[in-house]
């Protein structure tokens, strides 16, 4: 693969699908550091977070078929399969119930739509965008993300009434959307 | 073919009733009955699939903006021994050909057992320095994210996510010192850091010319963390920094005190939580 020509994800991903090892290695190059980040940003742990990422990228040595580059980048594709293996990972050391991913197959119907793809400048932008939000609600947010939790399990770990719980978060999911969809209208006026 | 006004009532209000629960939907916070239902309609509610696209990309956003951090070169090897690809030479080994290649000649002569005790030792070696390594660059690498990040953002309002954005979150919470009480705050840091978050809540309203004060405390050590005011529901917080990394205290508590703060603790305890154990 020729590393100083910008990523081809399409040519990558159609040669692992034939078993090239090497186009694999330069697929784990390309994004494995980016998986491994956000599989520690949810385990916070060395040794859980590189056994995340390695059943991802596994996951897409033999499930290489299921993406499908018309309904999102293979980048997206990859985060959320690490966001979701992590999660359930959290789970299981938890010994809590209700795996939230069941099979790769569910990955396509959460992520963006095309043309709707998030690129570095936007995780940027919602960060700001959150640091706009009260404490409590960016905080409840981030244990629902990040952690997987439900609205019961949050309740029980922060000792916050069940009924707080989750009017905050709804609250608060909604007003990050409305600041997230202002900036973008703003950024197209510009 | 009509549309009785009725059924086009029904149709709103299906929409308006997903829209409600596409937040707590698209965060996986609904329930397999929801999701059914959801999914049956959303398709019929095009302000809700609009909705749920934005939460969608603000998710993928929020998964690529996390500090990056250098996975081991061993990782790299182990996938691809799973799936059955040769090794190539790592950058550790690269750098270090002693630990990467055993030398044979010194070994002529010496028994078995001694060969296979000293190789088992190297090997030892080498992942005991591969590990620090590795453990070394991920901790310099979380600290720079961590300044990188206090660095380029400002406010009171950004500093959960500040917190929350790194490794090693702690948290406590500190209920009212007395049971009947509904005063209560939570503590935020990061393990890596002397700079925490408190949020309170439900605290009473003060007199003119007090204030409240966060303190931790070790040992006979009392710490002043700063002072906060709450507005008219009890709320407040307060960013702080000590001179000591926040694990290393035992005890936080809040109290009532003069409007300029206090060197010792003096007043009403409002709040009082174990930081460790």
């Amino acid at each position: 693969m020729n590393m100083d020509a910008p990523f081809d994800d399409i040519e990558a991903m159609r040669r692992v699908a034939a078993q090239d090892s090497q186009a694999f290695r330069a697929i784990y190059q390309q994004y494995g550091k980016l998986s491994y980040s956000l599989a520690y940003r949810i385990l916070q742990n060395t040794t859980l977070a590189e056994e995340a990422t390695q059943e991802t990228f596994l996951k897409v040595w033999r499930q290489t078929a299921r993406w499908n580059p018309d309904k999102g980048s293979l980048k997206n594709w990859l985060l959320a399969i690490t966001h979701f293996t992590a999660i359930d990972q959290l789970r299981r050391e938890r010994r809590q119930p209700n795996p939230v991913f069941e099979s790769i197959e569910d990955i396509e119907e959460r992520l963006p739509l095309p043309g709707h793809e998030a690129g570095w400048q936007d995780g940027v932008v919602l960060r700001a965008l959150i640091s706009q939000l009260p404490p409590e609600q960016a905080f409840l947010i981030d244990l629902a993300f990040f952690r997987g939790m439900s609205h019961s399990e949050i309740a029980g770990e922060t000792n916050i009434p069940l009924g707080t719980v989750k009017t905050r978060l709804r609250t608060g999911l909604g007003r990050l959307r409305e600041l997230w969809v202002d900036s973008i209208k703003q950024s197209s006026h510009r | 073919m009509t549309i009785s006004s009725n059924h086009l009532n029904d149709a709103e209000s299906d929409c308006e009733a997903i829209r409600d629960l596409i937040p707590d939907y698209a965060f996986g916070l609904t329930d397999a009955d929801t999701n059914l239902r959801i999914e049956a309609k959303l398709a019929g509610c095009p302000e809700a699939v609009e909705q749920l696209g934005d939460f969608r990309a603000m998710q993928a956003a929020m998964r690529t903006n996390v500090p990056l951090i250098e996975p081991s070169i061993a990782l790299e090897n182990r996938l691809m021994a799973a799936i059955g690809a040769p090794i190539v030479a790592t950058a550790a080994a690269r750098a270090n050909p002693a630990t990467a290649r055993r030398p044979r000649s010194t070994w002529i002569g010496l028994s078995r057992v001694a060969g296979l005790v000293a190789a088992i030792a190297i090997v030892a070696l080498a992942a005991t320095n591969l590990y620090w390594l590795t453990r070394v660059n991920d901790l310099t690498t979380r600290q720079e994210a961590l300044l990188t990040q206090l660095g380029g953002l400002g406010g009171a309002g950004s500093n959960a996510f500040v917190l929350t954005g790194t490794g090693d979150l702690r948290w406590v919470r500190l209920p009212a010192s007395k049971g009947d009480e509904t005063a209560s705050a939570f503590l935020m840091w990061n393990a890596a850091s002397e700079i925490g978050l408190m949020y309170a809540y439900g605290f009473p309203a003060l007199a003119v010319g007090k204030t409240y004060q966060l303190w931790l405390t070790r040992g006979e050590e009392r710490v002043s963390a700063g002072v906060f005011r709450v507005d008219g529901e009890g709320k407040g917080s307060l960013l702080f920094h000590v001179t000591q990394p926040i694990d290393k205290y035992t005890w936080a508590r809040v109290t009532a005190e003069p409007s300029s703060g206090s060197d010792t603790p003096s007043g009403t305890i409002i709040a009082i939580g174990k930081l460790s154990t």
